[in-house]
């Protein structure tokens, strides 16, 4: 599945159901993740490239909707969320890899960039 | 009778206001051309009222007072910068160029790499999860190299690329990121969705990379052939939004005579006839509304019963853009075959270098047309029909959507092509009429035979010419009852017999007068400059446009304004036993108000910013108001507008009532409000 929908803070087991799905979305082997935040419909259009660009290799790339980034632990917050960004990209290293704004995200050749800076990554 | 709540007149007020206040006039766009990124005209405003004003270089429109003069310097460097005159001898491609080419070619041998071995990882990666056993060890680490071989691969072809239109994007927007962002997705389609990368789209752009930068070359090689020939034209013309443009006259660059026009004073009472014209026919559009409003109460009105005629009418209309859009998918197919034709021909033998220069001139066009083709598909595809029967609210957002400016762009590509076609291809008859036939060519020669060039025109005045006709249906539609007006357009630039051709080298300064030109704002100045050469006959070639300016011309500073409306007016007390109650009852009403317009620029602060949009005013308003129910009685008050006289707060008193005289009113500058509307559908102001 390309994408993965992490629950609201208010959604019926929310955050701690949220910080599962996040983990095991970026500890599952040989896959590397996009993380998209927040909402809106310019959070559509980058919703829908990131899933574009991850359906073009299933089996490795993940797209990991995050609505409500309050969900988040402290450590996840530290490690996977970045100020002013819409979207980032986590690579085999379980590391951030790429950054990109709310416009950038929208642009096919960079989030294309993204994926693979996270595919590039060694474990 | 029972009068119902007037909080629904108020909200469709509300409404209006909203809608106006995020949707500007719709404007003449000027004609997208080459960008160049030094300023070659340094122009500026004289007005008595504001001083001598430098203009910015290369911003969007700025304000001009419409009793002002407008000038400009040419900057005689930055124009031999334009023109290049220095390179004496220009190959093919210049080294820049050639380096443009050799960089692009070799990103398809990466694309296909990077392909290769992303499909082998993917493959490998699938089977193990698709396995369920756990993984060992070296199998692991095997996996992982692959993933970060085929990564490094890919970066190897996404990142150049990226950085190519990054420096494109640079070059053409210095100063302004999401354009440049925008400018990116021009790769979006060698990235489709689901897909690594098209292959065909990958091709095609770097083909027409590569075509730009020879086109480029081959016009820079020309200017330098001829220069010390070379001229520059300018060309002035002025409008109000929606009407035909006329010259204005740009001293010393043209012949057409200075206009000697009587200028309306920026503040009066008096009514000039102009203002009595549109008064009349927004007291009319005003006292309609009121009455639009009496029958939007009533379910047994004529109203309420033609709108279902109106939608069915619209949805048929709909209904036609998909078959023309289908017409496309044929077009689209013939060029491309006609394109296999066209590359064969280069093949002939029979040929000279010149006709063979000249088809492939026309093959950079076919390619144009089939991008183009694929840009009418891609924009005019209206969206899919929801199941079930459509929705009222729906089919008029829809309809909306597709009257918005991608379909009208997509319709004017339509009509450049259906034109310019056919001269095209008559142009290749006349060219391949003299040729000694061999067997390269023969297949375009037969292409190009009167009976087929016939189905050929068929073809493309079915699927492209047949567009705009349709468009301009559902815009009149949708409009309601008032047709783009159609604009007479001026003879190109070049062929202008009232503009002089001025040495560029001693270049002289320009003058506009818009005292003498233009009676009252708000019009667009607009103007054109090219670079020509001319042979020794005398004809002459157009090297280099330049992009246009415009000047958004107004009444700036005190400025007042008589204005139509269309107000709710609420009594203040019952009246006399057997008085109707007046509780926000519509009524057509007449306001002189006063605003104090800022310049504004992209130096203009913030709060002449805040201001121009909410543009207050005050003023004093006289209303047709029926207390009684014994006709029309007078009514005079004051008011405060806010966004352009478009909402209107005031109180009043009624000259003729017998009791209660007093009343607040909320109003609406409807043919404003009409205006802004229009424009969102792409119509003409009245």
């Amino acid at each position: 599945m390309a994408l993965i929908t992490l629950p609201r803070v208010n959604d019926p087991g929310g955050t701690p159901e949220a910080q599962a799905k996040l983990q095991a979305a970026i500890d599952e082997p040989f896959t590397v993740v996009i993380i998209v935040y927040e909402e809106g419909p310019e959070v559509e259009h980058v919703l829908e490239t990131c899933t574009g660009r991850a359906l073009a290799k299933p089996a490795i790339r993940r797209v990991v909707w995050c609505p409500d980034p309050s969900v988040l632990s402290p450590e996840q917050k530290k490690n996977f969320w970045r100020a002013n960004k819409a979207a980032v990209s986590v690579g085999l290293a379980d590391t951030v890899a790429d950054a990109l704004t709310l416009k950038q995200a929208q642009v096919r050749i960079l989030v294309e960039g993204a994926f693979l800076a996270a595919e590039g990554q060694t474990p | 009778m029972k009068r119902p709540c007037p909080r629904i007149e108020f909200f469709a007020a509300l409404l209006i206001v909203a809608g106006c206040a995020q949707h500007p006039v719709a404007t003449r766009t000027s004609t997208p051309k080459e960008k160049t990124t030094t300023p070659v005209f340094h122009y500026e405003e004289r007005s008595k009222l504001f001083g001598t004003r430098q203009l910015p270089a290369d911003g969007y429109r700025p304000d001009v007072d419409y009793r002002s003069e407008l000038r400009f310097k040419v900057d005689s460097a930055s124009l031999r910068g334009v023109i290049k005159p220095d390179r004496s001898v220009i190959p093919a491609l210049t080294p820049e160029q050639e380096a443009r080419a050799r960089f692009l070619t070799p990103l398809l041998d990466a694309a296909r790499q990077y392909v290769n071995k992303a499909a082998q990882a993917s493959l490998e990666v699938e089977r193990v999860q698709r396995g369920g056993r756990p993984v060992t060890p070296g199998e692991r680490t095997r996996l992982n190299s692959l993933i970060k071989e085929q990564a490094d691969l890919g970066l190897a072809f996404q990142q150049p690329l990226a950085q190519y239109l990054t420096e494109q994007a640079q070059a053409q927007f210095p100063n302004d990121e999401d354009k440049r962002l925008e400018y990116l997705k021009k790769a979006d389609p060698i990235f489709p969705v689901g897909r690594l990368i098209d292959m065909e789209a990958l091709g095609r752009f770097i083909r027409d990379e590569i075509s730009a930068a020879a086109k480029t070359a081959a016009r820079q090689k020309e200017i330098a052939e001829t220069q010390g020939a070379v001229y520059l034209r300018i060309r002035a013309t002025h409008a109000e939004p929606g009407r035909p443009e006329a010259p204005l006259h740009v001293q010393p660059y043209d012949k057409f005579e200075e206009g000697n026009v009587e200028q309306e004073p920026a503040v009066s009472f008096k009514l000039t006839d102009e203002d009595r014209t549109r008064l009349q026919q927004s007291l009319k559009v005003a006292s309609d509304a009121a009455q639009f409003v009496r029958d939007v109460r009533n379910s047994e009105s004529g109203l309420r019963k033609d709108a279902g005629a109106f939608l069915a009418s619209l949805r048929s209309d709909l209904g036609k853009l998909r078959q023309a859009v289908d017409n496309l998918a044929d077009l689209d197919a013939a060029i491309k075959k006609l394109a296999n034709i066209v590359e064969q021909a280069g093949d002939s033998t029979a040929l000279t270098e010149e006709q063979k220069k000249r088809i492939g001139d026309f093959k950079i066009y076919l390619e144009e047309l089939k991008r183009d083709v694929n840009t009418v598909r891609e924009k005019a595809r209206p969206a899919t029909q929801p199941a079930g029967r459509p929705n009222e609210i729906d089919t008029l957002l829809r309809a909306a959507d597709d009257l918005s400016g991608d379909l009208v762009q997509a319709a004017e590509l339509a009509m450049r092509h259906a034109t310019e076609f056919p001269q095209r291809l008559k142009d290749l008859q006349s060219l391949l009429s003299g040729v000694q036939v061999d067997d390269a060519i023969r297949p375009l020669v037969e292409t190009v035979a009167p009976n087929a060039v016939a189905d050929w025109n068929r073809l493309v005045s079915k699927s492209l010419g047949a567009y705009p006709a349709l468009v301009q249906t559902v815009k009149s539609l949708a409009a309601g009852t008032r047709p783009a007006q159609l604009v007479d357009a001026l003879a190109g630039l070049s062929d202008d017999p009232d503009v002089y051709d001025m040495p560029f080298e001693d270049a002289p300064d320009g003058t506009m007068s818009l005292a003498r030109n233009i009676p009252r704002g708000p019009e667009i100045v607009r103007v054109e400059t090219q670079l020509v050469s001319k042979d020794t006959d005398g004809r002459r070639r157009v090297l280099r446009e330049l992009p246009d300016r415009e000047f958004a011309v107004d009444k700036f500073g005190l400025v007042s304004k008589w204005s139509g409306n269309l107000i709710f007016v609420k009594r203040e007390g019952e009246g006399e036993t057997g008085d109707p109650k007046i509780n926000f009852d519509p009524a057509p009403g007449l306001s002189w108000t006063l605003h104090y317009v800022p310049l504004t620029g992209e130096t203009s602060s913030a709060g002449d910013k805040a201001w121009k949009f909410l543009n207050p005013g005050a003023g004093l308003s006289l209303a047709a108001l029926d207390f009684e129910d014994k006709g029309v009685q007078l009514g005079i008050g004051v008011h405060l507008t806010l966004f352009n006289d478009l909402l209107q707060l005031g109180y009043g008193y009624n000259l003729n009532a017998g009791s209660d005289p007093q009343y607040i009113f909320i109003g609406i500058g409807f043919t404003e409000g009409i205006n802004q509307l229009s424009g969102m559908f792409g119509g003409n102001s009245p």
